[in-house]
């Protein structure tokens, strides 16, 4: 059984389905809105490739696409853990 | 005829343009806005097309100025031929733009550049299928190498308006399956440059990899700046220039006022680049062989990093600190263009979202980053001292930039925002590209810092002349010598410092002073104002009222940091 996650609770290398990406409303031109034109959809597939200490950002790969976001914003993104040998 | 790039952020658009346009290229401003785009002029086959570089996108539904600008700009030019620059690489993300673009219904090319590394990345794509979809020409091209450009040149008459239908909701489904008819995967192993990639935004590699980058920098800007200085510039001043200077010396009879403006003051009956301030010795030395070396070198290092793709990862490494400070991690580009001069450093500062963002970077630019100019000269004169001197200096603007950026975070209202943005692979700088830009950025320097180093030199001569240093050095000496425990004739130096820094760095030549005085007023004259051209660009960018708060606090800090170092260091 796969477990509901943010993006921020991703263990480095992890992957995960995207479920969900909660309203982002501190930024007057959505940052939902932009990850949405760069490709980052519910239901995508992304891997976490690294965050920094203290909460710093986390940098996460979806497709061919390498993205940093806040700590905040990662905490928004919801996804579905998935497990290495699960393979999607 | 006219056509449009467009394309992503960071899928070579700009090596395209250079490819495509001449010389002749000019930047400029959106009118109303702080959003640059480039136009230029591509001769081909007896016609002139104009080429505009539109701001790179991601999609037409704006999430950003700069977003709406572009999608402005498309509008505008009506009769234009779209031309929309594809990172093969990466296809799906590309392709949700160029679907958007399909929609408004012009007559369209597709260029799928850095088709070269599809095949090095296992990607097969089959750009023939593609086109067969879309209804366009679909060019693969190396824009690096040069390679497919001019098939893409050929085929601009064939631009058409696609017949492609779909209804906007479907938009990403259609991706899909375009993508699942025209691109094949295989699996392979990662490239170094993707295995780089990875370690450099990973704390434990990631810092160490951000420490030794950034000491490489100024270990390089150092020997370069030096090397040129020592081996070029020197060279051609001592024994080119000097001798010419020398006999116009005599010629204007060794002294007066004239002689005094034009040749300066003769040491021990020579010139001296350094002391003898006048227009034609010092007035040039300064900005063309004690600063313009190290422009040179800085501009070459941070060009290649920019080009690199290595600054948005150093942007995640730093965030944290940033963060702290009110900023966001990808302020630091706009602190290492300050580095080499304010003026670029801060009018970057637009990439920061909000005005409280872009307030607190350009009062710590201004106030703890010392430009490149007033860098040289320190290190000119504070340097004979050692490294205990020089760090010093460093290490307390240092803290200054940290202290006040951790209070000034505190103290302001409104709200920083979190760091957002595309880490695009490691590339290869391409070296015309790079070049251009190099030269450009040097040639502006020229153009901008000797006209005002030369005025510098008169004016400075003037107010030693009508005495009026000595009456202002008169009326400040209580401050300068109790506070700050400067000779009053420093005074001069504070004076020229608000025109430019290298120039007042240089009147402290002659004073003779000791290294904790050379300490003192290094800081002080980093700190406490800056030149007139940033201090313009300023007020441009924040207003009346904020460069008035800025302006308080650059004189607080630098006066109490000035007392403190005086009163604290030991040497």
């Amino acid at each position: 059984m796969s477990t509901l996650k943010t993006l921020a609770d991703l263990k480095s290398g992890q992957k995960g389905k995207i479920i969900s990406i909660k309203d982002h409303h501190h930024r007057h031109h959505g940052i939902n809105q932009k990850l949405q034109s760069m490709g980052v959809l519910e239901g995508k597939i992304i891997t976490k490739v690294s965050s920094q200490w203290m909460r710093g950002p986390v940098v996460f790969r979806c497709g061919k696409t390498d993205i940093a976001v806040g700590h905040r914003m990662a905490r928004k993104i919801l996804v579905e853990e998935i497990n290495p040998g699960d393979d999607n | 005829m006219k056509i449009l790039l467009i394309g992503n952020p960071n899928v070579g658009k700009s090596v395209i343009f250079n490819r495509l346009t001449g010389a002749h290229v000019i930047t400029s401003n959106y009118p109303g806005t702080t959003v640059e785009f480039t136009q230029g002029k591509m001769k081909y086959d007896h016609t002139t097309t104009t080429v505009i570089d539109v701001p790179g996108i991601y999609s037409l539904e704006p999430a950003s100025t700069a977003d709406e600008i572009a999608v402005k700009m498309i509008e505008e030019h009506e009769d234009a031929v779209l031309v929309n620059v594809v990172e093969a690489t990466n296809l799906e993300r590309n392709l949700n733009l160029t679907l958007q673009l399909i929609q408004l219904n012009k007559p369209m090319i597709l260029i799928l550049n850095f088709w070269d590394e599809t095949h090095h990345l296992g990607i097969d794509i089959d750009h023939q299928k593609l086109e067969e979809i879309l209804g366009i020409p679909c060019i693969p091209t190396c824009a690096v190498t040069g390679e497919g450009i001019k098939s893409f040149v050929d085929m601009i008459p064939q631009a058409r308006i696609s017949p492609l239908k779909f209804e906007e909701q479907h938009r990403w489904d259609l991706i899909g399956s375009i993508v699942k008819q025209t691109q094949n995967l295989q699996h392979r192993h990662h490239t170094i440059l993707e295995r780089i990639g990875d370690i450099s935004v990973k704390p434990v590699t990631g810092i160490p990899l951000a420490v030794i980058v950034l000491l490489a920098t100024f270990k390089i800007i150092q020997v370069v700046g030096e090397g040129l200085i020592n081996y070029v510039m020197d060279p051609i001043f001592e024994m080119g220039w000097k001798p010419l200077m020398m006999r116009l010396s005599g010629i204007l009879g060794s002294q007066g006022i004239f002689h005094d403006l034009i040749i300066g003051r003769l040491v021990d009956g020579e010139i001296d680049f350094g002391q003898s301030f006048g227009v034609l010795t010092t007035g040039l030395y300064v900005p063309l062989a004690a600063v313009l070396p190290y422009i040179v070198a800085f501009y070459l290092v941070l060009s290649f990093l920019e080009d690199s793709g290595y600054l948005p990862r150093l942007a995640v490494m730093v965030d944290t600190v940033l963060h702290r400070l009110g900023l966001h991690g990808l302020a630091i580009v706009p602190m290492l263009l300050g580095l080499g001069c304010n003026v670029p450093g801060a009018l970057s500062t637009r990439i920061l979202e909000s005005k409280r963002e872009r307030f607190i970077a350009m009062t710590l630019m201004a106030i703890a980053v010392p430009c490149m100019a007033l860098q040289a000269m320190i290190v000119g004169l504070v340097g004979e001292f050692g490294i205990r001197s020089l760090a010093t200096v460093y290490g307390t603007l240092f803290l200054v930039w940290i202290i006040l950026g951790v209070i000034l975070n505190r103290i302001l209202k409104g709200e920083s925002f979190e760091i957002f943005v595309e880490i695009p692979p490691y590339r290869i700088p391409y070296f015309q590209g790079l070049a251009k830009k190099i030269i450009i950025r040097i040639t502006w320097f020229v153009k901008e810092a000797v006209p005002f180093v030369l005025l510098g030199v008169v004016i400075a001569n003037l107010l030693y002349t009508f005495k009026i240093i000595e009456v202002m050095g008169n009326l400040a000496k209580p401050f300068i010598t109790n506070v700050l425990g400067l000779p009053q004739q420093a005074i001069g130096a504070l004076i020229m410092g608000f025109l430019r820094k290298d120039i007042a760095v240089g009147m402290l030549i002659p004073l003779g002073l000791t290294e904790k005085q050379l300490v003192v007023a290094s800081l002080v004259l980093a700190m406490y104002f800056p030149c007139v051209a940033t201090f313009s660009v300023l007020f441009k960018e924040l207003g009346i009222k904020d460069l008035i708060k800025a302006v308080v606090i650059m004189i607080i800090s630098s006066v109490s940091v000035g007392a403190l170092v005086n009163y604290l260091y030991p040497w």
